[in-house]
């Protein structure tokens, strides 16, 4: 399968520059945050383009530059999961009594919640159905639009347009059945 | 949902796509029709009708985790400005600190870096850019500077400290052991830091034992000073845009729950007495008290001084701690400096043991009682005013004078005492500009202020403050507002003793509070009032409406508030008062007395002001059952109370005084009673000028202690001295000018000017026979007077038939009076030429007098002088002189050396005085 080639294989020869664009695409997210003041049209789309870009430079064409983001979202995503999943676990069996009382640490503690759940019916879904699934991920993760999941994963246009509204009426009716 | 397998997916997935672009009624219809297996229908069902997230909704985890990932990014060799992060060296909630270096190259220098964690916004940013430049002024031995500050590239605040190399001071107390001196100065030093810092208006918020470091020189530094405040107003500049919806409001309000204040935990507005309480508490821990995370400190086993200050410190009531961490550290130097600290009851005993344990100048025995006068004072009479008044105004008049005081000169406000009456007068001057849109606060501010000028005993400016109030046109119309300027009003007047003004005022406020309040706290205040107003109120009906009054405010009082409250304990004290003044019987005087010392000693304790009150009110009833002895230290106790509380220059300190006389009086010791009744009226002379009614009412005490220690012509200026006062400030018809009148013509008698006396002496009987309202014991008195007015005029058949008048239940009750009479028919057989009647009655006046007063009272001796001379007169001059010394032994205290009577006992010695003695 796609995604699986990326993982086991392609991904491995750009592992520096992961590294790189994502402390990139980190700064970036934080600085944007400050700016927009948490307005709800920030997405990753803007950020992990931004972040690859200062990484790899415009040189790069286009299908290269559509499987680099690809290849990177998905780096990303297991990061950030990994992340998630540590944080939680500290705040569970940690067991000290944090001396300060924050609001923020219960919030905090909801968002990993959120994207272990996001993480999860992306990865049931793929069980099932890989290319919805890999679309959307793409969308969410990579931030690409129809055209450059179309490219990417070598289907149609319509296609993709298909399988992202199936997949986000799945997904939603999972988490939201999650709750 | 799960259960689907990979072909029932499929089958879900492909008529999903068919029925998604129908509309609703077909894609029912065709589900309808369908006879898909049900599993698969019904996960078909539940996909039309589930709307799709939004992207951006689903995307949001994503842009959350990343956020968080950046912010936990700092790591050790990381370099932040001119500062390379160096080995972690702690965590907190607020984020982590690492040792750092100073990296740009010119100097090498060590420090903290505390990263905070969290994303405040663009505009939190600045403003914590901003605070840093004051924080970084904060340059103080004993407080670790800040040196630097700034944002990650992630956009994370963080703060350079000064590094301290040094050991937590519970750390420190608990390796080193060093002395509970040392402990004590490291304390003061602190304090001096945290003073220094609020002074900067900079509050830490988060003191504990961890924030303080002790060096290896022995010196505290204070750490994270107003870091803690500086987030918290950070997150209030902006309010927590940064964090998108879901996350919740920034880690930014930080503080440590052992350590912090009631009001702290509360989430309350917190001040610089959330640093007291904090510091209160760490000196209990360096102390050794073991901190419970719940209940109040267990503070039994240090010195009882220690635990004052301690429980003062940390007071739930912010206005019940030190007012500054400056008189925290005062009273910690106070205690090495086994001076009186000012959170024990000043008391005479315990001012005593510390005298004793000094030695020191009475100077500065002087200069203490100032300092705890001034410091006592403020809270005393805050704390005063907010029992008369709404504590809704209280803290309306707080956050006003709040505002008035940021706006006064930081040269005033930086200074370390204001003075009462300067903050007052800013106050104020600030009325009409800060409030004058509010015009119903402004009233009701005007009229708070009011009230604090009459608990400093400016009673004048405190009537002017209620009448600007009750001009306010919106003030008068709101009933509330209007039934509490009228009480207050009301109740200065009837401080004032201006019964006659304040009883009206008194009626109207009730009656509006009748309406207002009916079986509330606020009706007993107003029954309360009027009661007191009328039982001073001379004649009329005014007794039996003022007790009834009192007696439904007892009811109401136990009704509302409990019977033991301290309400009702107020109302009991008002009863006394009543009894004390116009009952016959005192016996309910010492039975509301002990019910309200009893209440008030266990609800609010002895160092209370209340507490003095009441116990003022048992020693009048138990005075006027005779029990001076148990009477006479409690009245010392009451006039000391009273002198600490308020100061020398106060009503209550004077009123305390004024009792203290006039048991002096009772108990015989006359000669330091008149010291203390013209200490009175020095007071008195200078709370409101010369020959105000108060000065009346002392000199109506002092008069007949010059009358009786033998000083005539002084008690006649004395007693001329009240008529005077008394006519010119008092209706007439409202005045009692009959006892002065009468007591003048005791005078003139023994002086001899039998004219005067006669004619004083008959007018009073006039008077007294024509009002119908007049006391029996007060008629018979003056019947006693004039019969020996007459008796001296040599009109003895007169007399004869004045004391036959005299009503034999007269003196029912009284301790006193019988004897008067006895004494008087012994002098009336005397001058009748019958010496062994008159000395049969003389010596029944004599026993009723030791019934009364004990044998061994100095009025008893007194009484025998008469004797003594008669003895003389009839030739028997050795018993005449061993009497009279016995006499001058006895009665040296209720005898003015060289007076009237110090110079008939002398007659009656012929060697002198001296062999007396």
């Amino acid at each position: 399968m796609l995604l699986q080639a990326w993982r086991d294989g392609d991904g491995l020869a750009f592992g520096s520059i992961f590294e790189q664009a994502y402390a990139e695409l980190k700064r970036i997210a934080a600085g944007r945050v400050q700016q927009v003041s948490g307005n709800a049209t920030l997405s990753p789309t803007e950020l992990v383009h931004e972040a690859l870009l200062r990484v790899i430079g415009k040189d790069l064409n286009w299908e290269n530059r559509a499987h680099f983001f690809a290849s990177m979202s998905l780096y990303m995503r297991a990061v950030l999961v990994d992340h998630a999943r540590a944080r939680m676990s500290d705040k569970r069996g940690g067991g000290l009594l944090h001396v300060t009382l924050g609001k923020a640490e219960a919030g905090e503690e909801s968002g990993m919640a959120e994207l272990l759940a996001l993480d999860g019916a992306l990865n049931q879904l793929e069980a099932l159905d890989p290319r919805s699934s890999a679309v959307l991920h793409l969308k969410i993760f990579a931030g690409m639009d129809r055209h450059q999941i179309a490219d990417v994963l070598g289907v149609s246009v319509q296609i993709v347009d298909r399988e992202l509204r199936f997949a986000k009426v799945w997904l939603s009716a999972q988490l939201e059945s999650r709750l | 949902m799960n259960a689907l397998n990979p072909d029932q997916f499929a089958r879900v997935k492909a008529r999903f796509e068919q029925l998604v672009d129908l509309g609703a009624a077909e894609q029912q219809a065709a589900l309808a029709a369908s006879d898909e297996d049900p599993l698969v229908l019904a996960q078909l069902r539940a996909l039309l009708l589930q709307g799709a997230h939004a992207t951006e909704q689903l995307a949001r985890p994503v842009l959350t985790a990343l956020q968080q990932t950046a912010s936990a990014s700092v790591r050790s060799g990381d370099v932040l400005g001119a500062w390379t992060l160096l080995d972690e060296i702690g965590e907190g909630g607020m984020g982590r600190v690492f040792q750092a270096r100073r990296s740009d190259g010119h100097f090498e220098q060590l420090a903290a870096v505390k990263v905070l964690s969290g994303h405040p916004s663009a505009q939190a940013l600045r403003f914590l850019a901003r605070e840093r430049q004051i924080l970084a002024s904060l340059a103080h031995p004993h407080i670790a500077r800040l040196l630097d500050g700034g944002s990650t590239a992630e956009g994370q605040p963080y703060l350079v400290m000064e590094y301290v190399r040094g050991q937590a001071i519970d750390a420190y107390c608990r390796q080193q052991q060093p002395s509970i001196a040392t402990r004590l100065q490291l304390l003061i030093d602190i304090c001096a830091a945290v003073s220094f810092a609020h002074q900067q208006l900079v509050v830490h918020c988060d003191l504990k034992p961890s924030n303080i470091l002790v060096t290896a020189e022995g010196r505290p530094i204070l750490l994270d000073f107003g870091v803690s405040r500086l987030l918290a107003d950070a997150d209030q500049a902006a309010p927590s845009t940064a964090i998108p919806a879901g996350q919740g409001k920034g880690t930014l309000q930080a503080y440590t729950p052992r350590y912090a204040s009631p009001e702290q935990r509360a989430g309350e507005r917190v001040g610089t007495a959330t640093d007291i309480y904090s510091l209160g508490v760490t000196l209990a821990e360096l102390l050794g008290v073991s901190l419970d995370e719940s209940g109040p400190l267990a503070l039994g086993s240090l010195p009882v001084e220690l635990a004052a200050i301690i429980a003062r410190a940390t007071d739930v009531e912010i206005e019940r701690r030190y007012v500054s961490a400056q008189a925290l550290a005062e009273d910690l130097r106070r205690y090495l400096e086994h001076l009186p600290v000012l959170a024990c009851a000043p008391t005479l005993a315990y001012r005593g043991r510390k005298w004793l344990r000094r030695r020191w100048p009475l100077a500065a025995a002087v200069l203490v009682l100032a300092v705890v006068v001034s410091a006592f004072s403020w809270q005393m009479r805050i704390e005063r005013d907010n029992a008369l008044s709404a504590e809704r105004s209280a803290r309306a008049l707080a956050d006003y004078m709040v505002a008035v005081f940021q706006g006064a000169d930081p040269e005033v406000s930086g200074q370390r005492d204001l003075p009462v009456s300067k903050l007052l007068d800013a106050g104020y001057q600030g009325l009409a500009s800060k409030l004058s849109d509010r015009p119903e606060l402004r009233a009701e501010v005007t009229g708070i202020l009011g009230s604090v000028y009459q608990n400093i005993g400016q009673r004048e400016r405190a009537l002017k403050l209620f009448d600007e109030a009750l001009e306010i046109k919106a003030a008068a119309a709101n009933p509330r507002i209007l039934a509490d300027l009228l009480h207050k009003k009301a109740y200065t007047l009837y401080d004032q003793e201006d019964f006659p003004a304040a009883e009206p005022i008194a009626r109207q406020e009730l009656a509006l509070r009748e309406n207002l309040n009916p079986d509330s706290a606020e009706l007993v205040e107003s029954l309360r009032l009027l009661g007191s107003v009328l039982t001073y109120q001379f004649g009329g009906d005014h007794q039996a409406e003022s007790l009834a009054l009192l007696e439904r405010a007892l009811a109401m009082a136990e009704q509302v508030a409990g019977k033991d409250s301290v309400l009702a304990a107020r109302v009991h004290l008002d009863m006394g008062r009543h009894h004390g003044y116009l009952s016959v019987d005192a016996t309910p005087v010492v039975v509301h007395g002990r019910t309200a010392v009893r209440i008030i000693e266990e609800r609010l304790g002895k160092q209370h002001f209340l507490y003095a009150d009441v116990l003022e009110a048992l020693v009048l009833g138990l005075r006027r059952t005779g029990a001076f002895a148990e009477a006479l230290p409690l009245a010392r106790e009451v006039s000391e109370m009273r002198l600490s509380f308020y100061g020398e220059v106060s009503y209550q300190g004077g009123y305390g005084l004024h009792s203290y006389a006039n048991i002096l009086n009772d108990a015989g010791l006359r000669l330091e009673a008149i010291e203390v009744l013209k200490r009175c009226l020095s007071i008195q002379a200078q709370l409101d000028g010369e020959g105000s009614l108060a000065a009346a009412a002392i000199l109506a005490v002092l008069g007949p202690v010059y009358k009786n220690v033998g000083a005539y012509p002084e008690a006649m200026a004395i007693f001329q001295q009240v008529i005077d006062i008394r006519t010119r400030l008092l209706p007439e018809g409202e005045r009692d000018l009959l006892s002065s009148q009468l007591n003048m013509a005791g005078l003139n008698r023994m002086l001899g000017d039998l004219d005067t006396a006669n004619a004083l002496a008959s007018e009073v009987l006039r008077a007294r026979s024509a009002d119908s309202s007049t006391h029996p014991f007060r008629m018979a008195l003056t019947q006693i007077e004039l019969a020996a007015v007459r008796r001296s005029q040599g009109r003895l058949e007169e007399a004869s038939t004045l004391l036959d008048e005299v009503d034999p239940e007269a003196f029912t009750g009284w301790l006193l009076g019988q004897s008067d009479l006895d004494a008087e028919r012994a002098r009336l057989a005397w001058a009748q030429g019958q010496p062994e009647q008159a000395q049969t009655l003389m010596l029944k006046a004599e026993a009723q007098l030791i019934a009364g007063l004990g044998e061994t009272h100095p009025d008893v001796w007194i009484q025998r002088l008469e004797r003594a001379e008669w003895l003389a007169a009839q030739g028997q001059r050795a018993a005449a002189a061993d009497l009279a010394r016995q006499i001058h032994q006895h009665a040296a205290s209720t005898m003015l050396p060289g007076g009237a009577l110090a110079q008939r006992v002398a007659a009656l010695i012929p060697d002198g005085v001296a062999s007396a003695s």
